[in-house]
């Protein structure tokens, strides 16, 4: 009979501390497993998230349990036309001492979060998104020739609104590349709807959330899922799946020579493989499978593909158009 | 690295993708026998040089060599994990762990991932071989194996109706001489004229009494077509042509001048079924060069038969015709000839014909008589 292996401690720890934050949140918020699973694979996959959604549908509610539910110190920045980008990165005052003396001291701004909230960032200016951009990229923020390293672990929820785009500022795609998802929140069912009620109908379960794991924990967990094996079979389908998405590359089929005129970058593999070690040991594994990549592969790639203007004009989407290209992908495996 | 129960697991695997190639040649090679009997049937049909000896050759070394490549073709460790990850669930685990098995050099890697890993495809074998045991083999050889099955039958089926060159002589000669004792269907397509006249003559022959002296030697009609019974044949013919010699009877005039007719006949239209009673096609369906346009003896309508001496039957395998009978017949010709003059000198004493039924041509008679008819029309 088959004898069965002790599984390490490490990782059975991890995942089991993983799907308890999992339930704590779908507790919290209704109908929206899925969407909640994906925001914790980006936290302990060290990226950041862009989610687009309708008034309403819980996106700060969302962040606020995330927040308490890790114990992660968050702020909020809610984005207008005249935010300057020292009200996100924080600026020098001019402050004296109880002895007289005063000096320049830096205050730092709400991007010195562990979690961080970015309402509606399409209607910061150009310059605002540049100066947060950066910090994203970069966890530092550099003034007046001091660089002041961001907190860790750090990640950034922007949030954009569908509709009411005028006097807005769309995210160029460069700056769009440096945010590992795109998620799209649904309009909730019938049932979730129910559960609302039921839950936050009064009071905001966030504010008596308790959390059950703290930042530690987060990086702990984080430096697990780099360890987690990648296998060259799913290497090489990560890198399968990349290429499929460039039309100038030979050998990519029809639809996406016909429809897509920029691809995915090499930054959206490096994305997907990090998402997908996430994704394994939320499975209970230590090692990567093909269906981990298949999960993680449209919330990376929804917003680093440019369709064509005609295949825009003829009424295609990007989402259509991913579908069909993961799907030619996975039926190649 | 790798536990021994992946890599039972990774053998039984092996087994069953080695079964499937076996299937997978074993189709193959049935599609490729109903395409190679189908292909010998239309060379047959076209040619008829198709042996069946060959055939069998050729699917032996057809089948030897699929069996042998798929049988040669060893499942690697590698393709049976990969296999086990894609089909029966394991999830990337069996081929992650032995690449991390096999890797050269050795990688440094995390040793609590692979110690989680090896739990993880340990604990993922049972399930695994229970999936393994419940697959069903996705090669089917129904449709293929019922293709060869129809082909080979149709093959066979054709190559007994058509044989080959060997057996088509015999088959021929039994042809011929089985088609009954007066048959000017087959070369009545040549000349309706020859049909009419060869019907003339059969009945011209039977219109005679029987003749109970005759009786011994006649067998009956089937005689004539029976190419067992050739010699027979010639037995009453031989006793007819004495009776004729001896009475001619009601033929007279007829007869006399039939059997000087047939003193004179060319050596070639009257040699050949009088010698062994063997098959004029025997000699080719090319027009006999060596005839000469002689003149015909024969009255229009009547075509006298003289039955020579019995002469040594050659055998069935053969019946062709022996130039030194020829030399044979014309001497007994002339004999027969001048005794019949002598015989019509004396009417009074003539007697009646032999029966009817010996009396009639065997189909190889009647083709030469058809042939002679021609020849000598064209002389004309």
């Amino acid at each position: 009979m088959t004898a069965t292996l002790p599984a390490d401690r490490v990782f059975a720890d991890a995942h089991r501390q993983i799907q308890d934050l999992r339930a704590l949140l779908d507790r919290v918020i209704v109908g929206q497993s899925e969407l909640v699973s994906l925001l914790i694979t980006a936290v302990f996959a060290g990226g950041h998230v862009l989610i687009e959604g309708l008034p309403g549908l819980g996106k700060t509610h969302l962040a606020k349990a995330l927040a308490a539910a890790l114990g992660l110190h968050w702020a909020r920045v809610q984005c207008t036309p005249d935010l300057m980008p020292a009200d996100v990165t924080g600026g020098e005052i001019y402050v004296t001492a109880a002895g007289g003396a005063s000096t320049f001291e830096f205050r730092p701004g709400p991007v010195f979060a562990q979690l961080v909230l970015v309402d509606e960032i399409n209607r910061a200016t150009p310059r605002t998104q540049a100066a947060l951009l950066e910090a994203m990229q970069e966890r530092q923020v550099t003034h007046a020739g001091i660089t002041h390293r961001l907190p860790v672990p750090f990640c950034v929820l922007a949030t954009q609104n569908p509709i009411e785009l005028e006097g807005t500022y769309p995210l160029p795609e460069a700056q769009l590349d440096r945010f590992m998802f795109k998620l799209k929140v649904p309009f909730p069912t019938r049932e979730s709807l129910r559960g609302m009620l039921d839950v936050s109908l009064d009071a905001e379960p966030s504010d008596t959330l308790h959390s059950i794991a703290g930042p530690a924990d987060v990086l702990r967990i984080t430096e697990l899922c780099r360890s987690v094996l990648l296998g060259e079979r799913c290497k090489e389908a990560a890198v399968d799946l990349i290429v499929a998405t460039q039309p100038a590359v030979g050998g990519t089929s029809p639809d996406t020579r016909r429809h897509i005129r920029y691809g995915a970058s090499p930054r959206a593999l490096q994305s997907i493989v990090r998402a997908a070690r996430v994704r394994a040991l939320m499975a209970g594994r230590a090692h990567v499978d093909i269906e981990d990549l298949a999960v993680v592969a449209l919330p990376v790639l929804r917003h680093r593909i440019l369709l064509r203007l005609e295949s825009e004009l003829d009424g295609l989407d990007v989402e259509s158009t991913l579908a069909s290209i993961i799907d030619g992908w996975r039926l190649r495996l | 690295m790798t536990s021994p129960d992946v890599q039972s697991l990774i053998d039984a695997v092996r087994r069953r993708l080695w079964q499937g190639q076996l299937y997978v040649a074993a189709r193959r090679s049935l599609w490729s026998t109903a395409g190679l009997m189908l292909l010998a049937i239309a060379v047959h049909l076209a040619a008829r040089s198709v042996s069946g000896g060959a055939v069998l050759f050729a699917l032996a070394v057809l089948w030897a060599s699929m069996l042998a490549r798929a049988g040669w073709k060893r499942p690697a460790d590698a393709a049976c994990a990969l296999w086990a990850d894609r089909h029966l669930g394991g999830a990337s685990a069996f081929s992650t762990l032995l690449e991390l098995d096999q890797a050269t050099p050795p990688r440094a890697v995390p040793v609590q991932a692979v110690k989680h890993l090896e739990a993880f495809a340990t604990a993922k074998v049972p399930q695994c071989l229970s999936q393994l045991a419940a697959r069903p083999n996705p090669v089917q050889l129904y449709r293929s194996l019922a293709s060869a099955l129809v082909c080979a039958g149709l093959a066979m089926l054709v190559g007994q109706m058509l044989p080959g060159p060997a057996a088509a002589p015999q088959q021929q000669g039994r042809g011929s001489v089985a088609s009954g004792p007066v048959n000017p269907a087959p070369a009545a397509a040549d000349s309706p004229d020859s049909a009419a006249l060869v019907s003339e003559i059969a009945s011209a022959l039977s219109a005679g009494p029987s003749d109970a002296a005759a009786s011994p030697e006649r067998h009956g009609a089937g005689n004539a077509s029976a190419p067992g019974t050739g010699k027979s044949d010639d037995d009453s013919g031989s006793a007819m042509a004495a009776s004729d010699v001896l009475s001619p009877g009601p033929r007279g005039p007829a007869s006399g001048t039939a059997s000087g007719a047939t003193g004179e006949a060319p050596p070639t239209a009257g040699a050949t079924p009088l010698v062994g009673g063997s098959s004029g096609r025997d000699a080719g369906d090319s027009r006999d060069e060596a005839a000469g346009g002689g003149t015909s003896r024969a009255l229009r309508g009547t075509i006298p038969v003289q039955r020579l001496e019995l002469v040594a039957r050659r055998p069935l395998a053969d019946r062709r015709a022996d130039p030194g009978q020829v030399a044979n017949y014309d001497e007994e010709l002339s004999k027969r000839s001048a005794v019949a003059k002598q015989v019509d000198a004396d009417p009074a004493a003539a007697t009646s014909p032999v029966a009817a039924t010996d009396s009639w041509l065997t189909s190889t008679e009647t083709t030469y008589v058809q042939a002679w008819l021609k020849a000598s029309a064209r002389q004309r």
